[in-house]
């Protein structure tokens, strides 16, 4: 019984999650349409670019990798009812550690270059949960709602990014760029002619643990209730800014270990680019990847998959279709907007019934 | 009498920063200009979205709003051979934006805060699509100099200010609407309809529709702050154009507590901090010390203060991003 339960549910959830979907991309066809753009062609070179292929769906998991973690990273802050739109910047300081511990480092300390991966994915964890500890600290000391509060210090991120990439981490034989992660930080490629690496394994670790602390321990009880029913758990003896704090440095160090795998798990450049063309807007798809799973850091895994899909496509999209890529963003934003309303479903039956249909 | 007090005293305070930059080699009258320029978009917002929020809801999107409308007003300039046309497409396309917002929000009973970063996360996708299928050009368009709006020239004795009449039209707004809210019947029921919209509803005004109709408004005014934005200030549009300041504005509206004359107040400073900015990335003398992108930084820096120093005395509408659902 139980078990016929979850599967209705589960289903359920997947129809809504196909039916934004479908939402999405009609309205995007329909975008195409107005500028004079063949959408269908369009949409087959999205999805033939995205999946078609054994090579291009390996380097759509590769792209897929950091977003897993992004989203993860929202979906257990959503899980307590927050909303980490801070993913971003994050995920951006997350990168700088990965550059800083896995290249500056053993650059500086030789004797360290044995162990400059672990040092990377540490110090890019480390780096993304100090910097969701500001937005978390506002929120618990000053009551700011943390999604004003992220995405200031989003900017923030960029800023003093862009500044240590073009400044104290340059590299100097390549000024456009940061200076790369040591050779023993990258990780390897798994399939010859593909960029996808073994990133991917740290990435659906992360998340399916991010799944278990959630469901099966008492810290992730507390922050599921606290988001279902702050009242409840404040009532049932749940410290509610502890879990706040604990779940948004939770959430943090995702995003951020998720930026740092752009840096040493992405061929070829190993490094940030000058212009942060290589980390911009992880986070905010993560929030798409995220919300398609339904707020489920191990449905994410899939849905992720399905996101970097798209990124991956629509660099297809440009050269046979005309269409400019980040129309791919365009869709995912729609998506978001059909997936904001929860009984989606019921909404349209009841319209459909108000019309006599 | 107390306003009156603390009001002088923020002027004062003021003052005495401008002179102190004057000495640092910082032309107050300059300063003050840009401040202006770069408080406009925030408080046209601000004010809309404050008064949207008076009515139970609030929109995460201004800044996709920002950035699509600002987008299109060029456009629309470009078409109409006109900047104030430009700016009305602007206000259109932002009502519009504002109007599916409502809609969502009420009728479909959305979660109001992931369909505004929906509508934020479309626009960042949206505008760099529409620059290249309108001009086939990646990123930026700078349109003819003709479409521009030009800042109006005041100049009493030798001393010239440039102004732009969207300034004045975002400090009229305010005033005006903290009148509607304050002062009359209508702005007695969109109070209610964010405190208690079951009491609104049992007085046979519609709940939705009210909301609908703030929520557009709302949206027209960020439009126009979008318009001003690249019509009027800087000239052109760039896919990145509204650098989060739909944000700022957010933080204007939560830091004054959903007033939008304090809200306009907060826009100034935080125009101020981004004029000081630029003012001190580009002074000859200052700009070699200070590195150039983390100066860029400081309205950010400054929003993160100011919005955890006021927050706490503020208290908001009970019915604030609930969606009613009546019995």
């Amino acid at each position: 019984m139980s078990l016929k339960i979850t599967l209705v549910y589960v289903l359920r959830k997947i129809t809504e999650a196909s039916l934004a979907l479908v939402i999405g991309l009609a309205a995007s066809a329909f975008l195409m349409a107005i500028y004079g753009y063949d959408p269908g062609k369009a949409l087959y070179w999205l999805f033939y670019g995205g999946f078609g292929t054994r090579t291009v769906f390996l380097d759509s998991l590769a792209y897929a990798t950091p977003l897993m973690l992004t989203g993860a990273a929202f979906a257990v802050c959503a899980s307590a009812g927050l909303f980490n739109i801070g993913t971003e910047g994050q995920a951006y300081m997350g990168a700088v550690g990965a550059v800083i511990f896995g290249g500056l480092l053993p650059r500086l300390a030789p004797s360290l270059g044995f162990a400059s991966m672990p040092l990377a994915l540490l110090g890019s964890a480390t780096l993304g949960m100090l910097w969701a500890l500001g937005p978390a600290l506002l929120k618990v000391l000053r009551g700011v709602h943390e999604v004003i509060s992220s995405i200031m210090f989003n900017w923030t991120a960029f800023y003093t990014v862009m500044y240590l990439v073009r400044g104290p981490i340059t590299n100097p034989a390549r000024p456009e760029m940061s200076l790369p992660v040591e050779p023993q930080a990258r990780f390897p490629v798994l399939f010859r002619g593909s960029i996808l690496t073994g990133a991917i394994y740290v990435a659906v670790i992360a998340s399916i643990t991010a799944y278990l602390i959630l469901k099966l321990t008492k810290f992730g009880f507390e922050m599921r209730i606290a988001g279902a029913n702050p009242d409840a758990a404040r009532y049932g003896g749940v410290n509610i800014p502890r879990t706040i704090l604990l779940t948004y440095l939770l959430s943090g160090s995702l995003a951020g270990l998720g930026g740092g795998l752009i840096v040493t798990g992405r061929p070829p450049v190993w490094s940030i680019y000058g212009t942060l063309g290589n980390i911009t807007n992880v986070g905010f798809d993560g929030i798409g990847v995220s919300l398609i799973a339904m707020n489920n850091p191990a449905a994410v895994v899939v849905s992720s998959i399905l996101i970097g899909g798209l990124w991956n496509g629509s660099r297809f999209m440009e050269p046979y279709a005309g269409v400019c890529s980040e129309l791919s963003r365009a869709v995912i934003g729609l998506i978001v907007i059909a997936l904001s309303i929860p009984e989606a479903l019921r909404f349209v039956r009841r319209t459909f019934k108000r019309w006599g249909v | 009498m107390r306003r009156l007090i603390r009001a002088s005293l923020a002027i004062t305070a003021f003052v005495t920063i401008l002179l102190l930059l004057a000495f640092a080699g910082l032309s107050p009258g300059s300063l003050l200009e840009a401040s202006l320029l770069a408080m406009t978009p925030l408080a046209l917002a601000a004010v809309g979205e404050s008064l949207n929020e008076k009515g139970g809801v609030s929109n995460i999107g201004i800044d996709g709003i920002f950035l699509v409308t600002a987008t299109v007003a060029v456009f629309g300039a470009e078409e109409f051979g006109n900047g104030y046309a430009g700016v009305v497409v602007g206000v259109i396309t932002g009502a519009l934006l504002g109007f599916i917002h409502g809609l969502l929000s009420t009728y479909a009973r959305a979660n109001q805060i992931v369909a505004g970063i929906g509508l934020n996360i479309f626009a960042y996708g949206f505008v760099p699509y529409f620059l290249m299928a309108a001009w086939g050009f990646p990123g930026i368009r700078v349109p003819p100099k003709e479409v521009l709006i030009p800042l109006r020239i005041i100049s009493f004795a030798n001393i010239s200010f440039r102004v732009s009449e969207f300034s004045v039209l975002a400090i009229a707004l305010a005033v005006s609407l903290h009148f509607l809210l304050y002062r009359t019947p209508l702005g007695l029921r969109i109070r209610a309809c964010g405190e208690s919209p079951e009491a609104v509803d049992v007085a046979g005004v519609g709940v939705y529709r009210l909301r609908v109709i703030l929520s557009t408004i709302g949206g027209a005014l960020a439009g126009l702050g979008g318009g001003f934005m690249s019509l009027a200030w800087f000239g052109g549009v760039v896919k990145e154009i509204s650098a989060g300041r739909g944000f700022i504005a957010l933080a204007c509206v939560v830091a004054s507590g959903l007033e939008p004359i304090l809200s306009l107040g907060f826009a100034f400073i935080f125009g101020f901090s981004e004029a000081l900015a630029y003012a001190i990335a580009v002074t000859p003398g200052i700009k070699e010390v200070v590195p150039y992108h983390l100066v860029l930084s400081i309205p950010y820096i400054v929003t993160l203060a100011i919005v955890s120093i006021f927050i706490g005395k503020r208290r908001f509408p009970r019915a604030l991003g609930q969606p009613y659902i009546k019995d």
